[in-house]
């Protein structure tokens, strides 16, 4: 177990910043998150941090020891890739002995430490199969207890749930959450899923372009978003966002006011303070129902209560909950 | 219907001509000095294993045999060790020119042997080259020939594989070195064998390059040494037995690097 921390890191490939200057800390035993879209820097940081790739500048320490210069294999992490990457001509037995044979453990150290894995991941009575022979979620724990079995200073996962399908990939989540209370390793862990970000982190990191854009616990990134993109970016469905002009108490046309669904009531008669709007259709997922609103010509999500219910194309008043308002400047996008 | 009758064809014509090889190769040779004075039988004549006898005895036919086999091998040996990491290099590191690289490795093939063999004798008469004894010298101009071949099925094989599992060797601790052999070798094998088979294949055929490098010296391949037979117009089932004996080892080479052609062996490692 260790703290790791990147100071000004940097990573260009060519004229491309793929990592533009990061300095993040991630504590001992934090479940720590890198999120964004696609092509922000967050897989390039971990592939970083993991050795298989070269700096371009800044450091990465792990117990404030650099490592910038050492080899994967001298760093003393694991990683679990997006595809797994098992060994497809070794039994599940020997890909998750595969580190500790390296290490040179005796057979009978070796032999109940991968039982320890093979225990925690639920996967006694597969030891002799092959990679092929698996399904997808057993792929996954089986890249996940060769990583663990090595009792890592940092494990890092790369959006290792995403090529399972929905239901599974819910069930590994919680499987993961409850792997991290028990070994408590320091894992940072790459997705583009808000929602797993915020489920699993203790921390979580939001990334563009190559820069962290906040970093916080999920409340606190939920509650208090930095900027215009983290704000869009966390929280389903995403947040609405209204031009300060048409809000009576902002009146501010340099000000985009952001609201989340459910932190907006509707009223049909006039009431001070609220926006009008027409509504328009309702979507049902179930437990909640969101109702969206056209207001000018926007249209706005807002979360009913279950027994609520109106009909399509009629004249409402949004009523903003004024402590749960976020303030951005238009111009720089930032929180005011 | 009509595709059982094609199979049928189509095995004939494969079927046929060994079949005539085998036919001369076990007939008593009676019936070719006939003279053709009786029409030759479908089946063969009295068959014996007298031809096989006489060829197994004679000490130029086991010598050119040994010494294509040699050849064989060492030119095997020679493209893998020089195909396998170039493949592996052009495949893994983004090297400048890759292209143009890969098209010169090609280029001798774009001659004739004919042409392409002058040249390369011509290097090979003379020092340092000309110091090596000629079955060397025979081996380097097969490698020449099947390199690139070699180089270009290698490259396949690695592309295959991907990269990810290297890396995450080596993310649990494994060097360089270690992944190469116990990740990567394993599941390269199967491709390899296909390379080593063709190699092998194509140098127990060669004969332009062969017969120039060798023609003055003692040691010939089999090959050339078909050639010097045929010089003093032997009979048929002589030549037929020595043909049909050619193809007895390229068939257990092949059956013995065929253990290794399994496909499907990446299935399951990513996704």
């Amino acid at each position: 177990m260790a703290e790791v921390r990147l100071e000004n890191l940097c990573k260009f490939f060519g004229e491309v910043k793929a990592v533009d200057n990061i300095d993040l800390t991630v504590k001992d035993g934090e479940f720590l998150t890198l999120v964004g879209p696609s092509g922000c820097g967050k897989s390039t940081t971990l592939r970083l941090i993991a050795g298989l790739e070269k700096v371009t500048k800044g450091g990465i320490f792990i117990d404030e020891r650099l490592i910038n210069d050492l080899p994967p294999h001298k760093r003393n992490i694991s990683m679990v890739f997006q595809s797994y990457a098992l060994f497809p001509h070794m039994t599940v037995e020997a890909n998750i002995g595969f580190g500790l044979k390296i290490k040179k453990l005796d057979k009978d150290n070796k032999k109940s430490k991968v039982g320890w894995a093979l225990n925690l991941l639920r996967l006694e009575g597969l030891e002799k199969r092959l990679p092929r022979e698996l399904s997808g979620g057993q792929r996954q724990r089986v890249a996940l207890g060769r990583a663990l079995v090595l009792e890592p200073d940092v494990l890092l996962l790369d959006e290792p749930l995403s090529n399972l399908d929905a239901k599974l990939r819910l069930r590994m989540r919680t499987e993961l959450k409850r792997l991290h209370k028990k070994v408590k390793t320091t894992i940072i862990y790459v997705t583009h899923d808000q929602a797993e970000a915020m489920t699993l982190s203790d921390r979580l990191a939001v990334m563009k372009d190559g820069r962290i854009l906040q970093a916080g616990t999920p409340s606190e990134v939920y509650e208090k978003p930095q900027d215009l993109f983290t704000a869009g970016f966390i929280g389903s469905p995403t947040m609405n966002f209204l031009s300060g002009e048409i809000i009576p108490f902002v009146k501010d046309e340099n000000i985009l006011v952001g609201i989340r669904p459910e932190d907006l009531k509707f009223s049909s008669a006039e009431v001070p303070d609220a926006v009008k709007g027409k509504s328009s259709i309702t979507e049902s997922l179930g437990s909640d129902n969101y109702l969206y609103v056209e207001v000018s010509d926007a249209l706005v999500s807002m979360r009913l209560k279950p027994e609520e219910k109106i009909e399509e194309g009629k004249k409402i008043w949004l009523v903003f909950d004024k402590r749960k308002l976020h303030r951005f400047d238009k111009s720089t996008g930032r929180r005011v | 219907m009509v595709k059982t009758i094609l199979i049928a064809i189509v095995i004939f014509l494969i079927i046929f001509p060994v079949f005539i090889l085998f036919k001369y190769s076990i007939s008593d040779r009676d019936s070719i000095v006939t003279g053709g004075k009786y029409p030759e039988p479908f089946w063969p004549f009295n068959p014996n294993l007298k031809m096989f006898q006489s060829l197994l005895v004679r000490n130029d036919f086991l010598q050119s045999g040994m010494v294509s086999l040699e050849v064989g091998f060492l030119t095997v040996i020679f493209c893998l060790i020089l195909g396998v990491p170039t493949a592996y290099a052009l495949t893994r590191y983004r090297i400048p020119g890759t292209g143009v690289l890969l098209f010169f490795l090609l280029s001798i093939r774009l001659f004739p042997d004919i042409s392409a063999v002058i040249p390369v004798a011509e290097q090979f008469f003379k020092r340092p080259l000309s110091y090596l004894p000629p079955v060397v010298l025979v081996s380097l101009a097969h490698t020449l020939l099947a390199l690139p071949y070699a180089i270009y099925i290698a490259k396949g094989v690695f592309e295959s594989i991907p990269k990810d599992l290297e890396e995450q060797s080596q993310v649990l601790g494994a060097s360089k070195a270690y992944s190469f052999l116990r990740i990567l070798t394993p599941l390269a094998l199967p491709g390899l064998g296909a390379a080593a088979i063709y190699t092998f294949l194509l140098s127990w055929n060669e004969f332009v390059f062969a017969y120039f490098i060798l023609f003055q010296g003692t040691d010939t391949t089999l090959p050339v040494y078909l050639l010097r037979i045929l010089t003093w117009s032997p009979q048929k089932n002589f030549i037929a037995a020595i043909s049909l004996l050619m193809c007895i080892p390229v068939i257990i080479f092949t059956f013995a690097v065929q253990r290794y052609m399994r496909t499907g062996l990446t299935a399951g490692a990513v996704k």
